[in-house]
């Protein structure tokens, strides 16, 4: 039974700082249903993240949603109170953060945060919820759960932590997961495992997963369909298989052109994209990627290109694109 | 484009064409958006000059006494009023005001130059004569400052009394007889000799991870002599901080003498210290709420204006990652 | 957990040679001859030699200074510090500091309750308010207060709160148990101090822990504000104010000696300013020897405070 999980339309989010004002995400759209895999792909500082921490209403202080809609599960969240919006992280929407480290309380113990939204939202006794912690610390994959439960995060190898976030996100059953980078943090044979588990997971629960990463390999793993994003906007989005093997927008095809694949001659060198992302805060007229594109004409650098449907659910922004 | 090169990081591209920034303009553009930072230093700045001219500018002779106005209040012709031996209160705390500066001098530049000069040696040094400073200098933080200092001067005021007795008895200048300035020195050796412990801990902390970072990437890159490169980068790192340090000692400083003389064992009459006035006004508290008040808030503001400033200072050196 | 004490133990031990050291220095060298001193004055200025040669073999002068030293040691440890030759009547200096000592230590503890009670919740909340008017004032009022040494804030606060405001009618004198209302007024003046650092290294502590990024998942998992803050926060933040704390106890020591002359404690602090002004260097060198020794002790429970609060410390 596919429901719309999550409806984004349009969404802009602005920081502002003593440097001036950012705008880091400017009228994006996507849509997610459950058991969808949906990944967003860019580079450091083009908007993926800043666009997760809006759907959870989880943005810094100089933050703030200016303007769209967020619908999770029906109902409109930019707008909603700060205690509503609490008790909807955990149940509805969940998070899973890329350093794993970082995202854990060092001087409270593993099973203590791990059981704080299952009392807080499914409101268990303490004993009950010392239960179902190990029950999902067994679903991740943790050996000897009732020991682990009163270590501290230093003591975790970082896949073993990996996995405690995500039971952590995964505790009250959440029809979205956001996923920030998991696996960037990860050796190579953990990321798969930790992969794997997603998949297994989303099968096994039926959320909706959003995931969210630079690296291009990842996303054609697992993700069913794919969001590019640059300087804030969506340049391209459609079923992965459709947008890695016909690129339309000039920097799609640039991430997969500097990504390395099995099957890359060692003889050529990588490719790189030409100069740095743009500066957010003065931004030129026209599209933003155009000082360093390939295929750039005068149209360019005066108009913002719109997103326009390339083929039945694969749209991209350009003026001449690949065709 | 088949490969990345120089034109890739042109300006137009990257957006960067901004002109450079020096640290000290950096530093002084910080400190002026500072409001309290900036009122503490034109108080300081006015202090200071009153320090210097206090002697042509007193309207009265500071250990005049004129019997027939004791104890009285602010007013017209004595704008602090007057204290119990009829002396002009505002000219003693201008005089005050200047023993208490000169003594932070003294005491905040020599304690800065033994602790710099100790700090560094230790940490460039290294090995036993690194880890005895260390020891020495933990050792003399444990002291609750005052005590130590209090100490000190009691211990030395003696054998600094019979050296300047007997300097005066072979030259027979007045200079060894005046009490005033053998005061001032027993304060200047003992402040400096208890304090100079905590720069010299920063020093060495300094000194230390600045050596850690460019000795191994000199030893890797030019050859040049890891001394001389240590020395032209530890200069701009630890002096931000120095200076910090500097501004909050000067504070401390004027304090510690304050407080020596208010316990009677720093500068004593007919020196004037406004520690000791306010000793001498607390007797008198009740009735003569002025004789205290006037030198203590006078004393406290001067704090208040160079604990601003240091602040501003550090805000402006030592700037801490700005929250996003 | 018990070998971070031990370490803690064994580093103290050559800053404790260090200050004994440094005292007991200090200590010989500004006695001068104290022999000759008290022949002096028991002979009336007419110097015996036989008088002398007593004195000195009495005083331990003709002994090597190692061995003067380690006496000095042994007796220290053992509370006898000797006698007062300036003071009359020659008290015992041991038992002064052992009576005077007790008051002072109440006195502080009353100050850090003080400091505790009133500085962390104000840190806490200028930083959760950051930048907005109650920071400002916050940090304002507490700068101001605290950077009026204690000798101009005690009777500024006499003369303002009795005289002028007669908010407390009288001042009473003395000393009347650590929780006694004659207490607050010196505990107050004396917390004061100390209290801008603690508030200052709690806003800028919680800052910097609120910024972290296991705060926000925390509140990703759906805790409110006020939970954030009791469950994480605090606990994160504690660390830089315990070494705030650490260096607090010496700053009361040093501000006891005021605070005490101006509320009438006999405290150390009292006895200590006796003897700097009449010159008495055993009974100075004796209290500044306990005081840095406390400032020694309490160091060392911040450091196992230190172990107690962030685990990744002691199992390491």
């Amino acid at each position: 039974m596919k429901e719309k999980v999550l409806e984004v339309r349009d969404l802009r989010t602005r920081f502002f700082t003593h440097e001036g004002m950012v705008a880091a995400v400017e009228g994006l759209s996507l849509q997610v249903e459950s058991g969808d895999v949906v990944g967003i792909v860019g580079e450091s500082g083009c908007g993926k993240s800043t666009a997760a921490l809006s759907f959870m209403r989880l943005l810094p202080p100089q933050g703030k949603i200016i303007g769209g809609e967020i619908i999770l599960c029906g109902q409109d969240v930019v707008s909603l109170p700060a205690e509503q919006m609490r008790l909807l992280r955990g149940p509805k929407i969940a998070m899973i953060f890329q350093d794993s480290l970082a995202a854990l309380d060092p001087t409270m113990k593993v099973g203590d945060q791990l059981m704080e939204p299952l009392q807080i939202h499914m409101k268990l006794s303490r004993a009950d919820a010392r239960h179902a912690a190990i029950e999902l610390l067994n679903k991740v994959g943790i050996p000897s759960p009732e020991k682990r439960l009163d270590a501290y995060p230093h003591q975790f190898s970082g896949g073993m932590r990996q996995r405690v976030m995500i039971a952590i996100a995964l505790s009250c059953n959440p029809r979205l997961l956001i996923a920030d980078e998991p696996t960037t943090a990860l050796d190579v044979t953990v990321q798969k495992q930790i992969l794997d588990l997603m998949l297994q997971l989303r099968d096994e629960l039926g959320a909706g997963i959003i995931l969210i990463t630079h690296d291009v390999g990842v996303v054609s793993e697992i993700c069913d369909r794919v969001v590019v994003m640059y300087a804030g906007r969506e340049v391209e989005s459609g079923g992965t298989r459709d947008v890695f093997l016909m690129p339309r927008h000039p920097y799609t095809a640039g991430l997969l052109n500097s990504s390395l694949s099995l099957g890359h001659d060692r003889r050529q060198a990588l490719r790189a994209i030409p100069g740095l992302p743009p500066n957010l805060i003065h931004l030129p007229p026209g599209c933003p990627f155009a000082p360093r594109c390939p295929r750039v004409v005068e149209r360019c650098r005066e108009e913002m290109p719109a997103l326009r449907e390339v083929v039945l659910g694969h749209e991209a922004a350009c003026w001449n694109m690949e065709e | 484009m088949n490969s990345v090169s120089a034109s890739t990081f042109s300006p137009e591209l990257t957006g960067l064409a901004k002109k450079p920034r020096s640290l000290w303009g950096d530093a002084a553009r910080t400190f002026s958006r500072n409001k309290a930072g900036m009122a503490g230093l034109v108080v300081a700045i006015f202090v200071l000059m009153i320090a210097l001219i206090a002697p042509w500018i007193i309207p009265y002779d500071y250990a005049h006494q004129d019997w027939e106005r004791v104890r009285q209040g602010p007013s017209a012709t004595h704008w602090m009023g007057t204290d119990s031996l009829g002396r002009d209160l505002f000219s003693r705390v201008l005089m005050g005001i200047r023993t208490a500066v000169m003594v932070a001098m003294i005491v905040t530049f020599s304690t800065a130059i033994i602790g710099v000069l100790v700090g560094a040696f230790a940490a460039l040094v290294g090995g036993w004569i690194d880890t005895i400073a260390v020891w020495i200098m933990d050792g003399l933080l444990n002291f609750p400052a005052l005590w130590l200092a209090a100490f000190v001067t009691v211990v030395t005021r003696p054998t600094i009394m019979r050296l300047a007795d007997d300097l005066y008895k072979s030259t027979s200048l007045a200079f060894f007889k005046d009490t005033v300035v053998l005061d001032y020195l027993v304060v200047f050796l003992c402040l400096s000799f208890v304090w100079w412990a905590g720069l010299g801990r920063l020093v060495r902390g300094q000194v230390l991870s600045i050596r850690e970072k460019e000795f191994i990437e000199a030893q890797r890159a030019i050859g040049a002599s890891p001394w001389w490169i240590t020395i032209r980068h530890l200069v701009p790192n630890v002096l931000g901080q120095v200076i910090v340090h500097m501004s909050t000692q000067f504070g401390f400083a004027m304090l510690a003498e304050s407080s020596l003389s208010f316990l009677g064992i720093g500068i004593r009459p007919p020196g004037a210290s406004l520690g000791y006035m306010i000793f001498a006004g607390m007797a008198s508290w009740r009735s003569d709420p002025h004789l205290v008040a006037m030198p203590g808030l006078t004393l406290a503001l001067i704090i208040l204006a160079f604990v601003f400033v240091g602040d501003g200072l550090n805000d402006a050196l030592n700037p801490r990652i700005r929250e996003r | 957990m018990l070998r971070y004490i031990i370490r803690r133990l064994l580093a103290m031990v050559p800053l404790l040679l260090v200050i004994t050291g440094s005292v007991f220095l200090l200590g010989q060298y500004g006695a001068g001859d104290l022999a000759m001193a008290l022949t002096m004055r028991m002979t009336d200025n007419n110097f015996d030699e036989d008088v002398y040669q007593e004195m000195v073999k009495k005083l331990h002068q003709d002994e090597p200074v190692l061995k003067r030293f380690g006496r000095f040691v042994s007796n220290a440890l053992r509370g006898d510090f000797g006698v007062s030759y300036v003071l009359q009547g020659t008290p015992d200096i041991g038992r002064m500091i052992s009576k005077s000592l007790p008051l002072s230590i109440q006195l502080g503890l009353d100050a850090i309750f003080l400091v505790i009670l009133l500085g962390i919740p104000l840190g806490v909340a200028a930083a959760a308010w950051r930048n907005t008017s109650i920071d400002y004032s916050i940090v304002g009022v507490v700068t101001i207060l605290s950077s009026i040494p204690p000798f101009v804030l005690a009777p500024i606060a006499l003369v303002v709160l009795v005289a002028q405001l007669k908010i407390i009618p009288t001042v009473s004198t003395g000393w009347n148990g650590m929780f006694s209302r004659e207490a607050l007024l010196p505990a107050a003046c004396l917390a004061m101090g100390p209290m801008l650092g603690v508030v200052r290294y709690t806003r800028a502590s919680v800052i910097d822990t609120l910024s972290q990024e296991y705060i926000r998942a925390a509140r990703a998992r759906g805790l409110s504000e006020i939970m954030v803050i009791v469950r994480h926060v605090i606990k994160n933040s504690m660390t830089p104010v315990l070494t705030v704390l650490g260096v607090t106890i010496g700053r009361l020591l040093s501000g006891s000696i005021f605070i005490e002359t101006v509320f009438g404690i006999q405290g150390i602090g009292s006895v200590a300013v006796l003897a700097f002004q009449s010159g008495d260097i055993q009974t100075v060198a004796a209290t500044t020897l306990v005081t840095a020794s406390l400032v020694m002790a309490s160091n060392l429970i911040v450091d196992l405070l230190y172990g107690v609060l962030d685990p990744r410390v002691r199992l390491t």
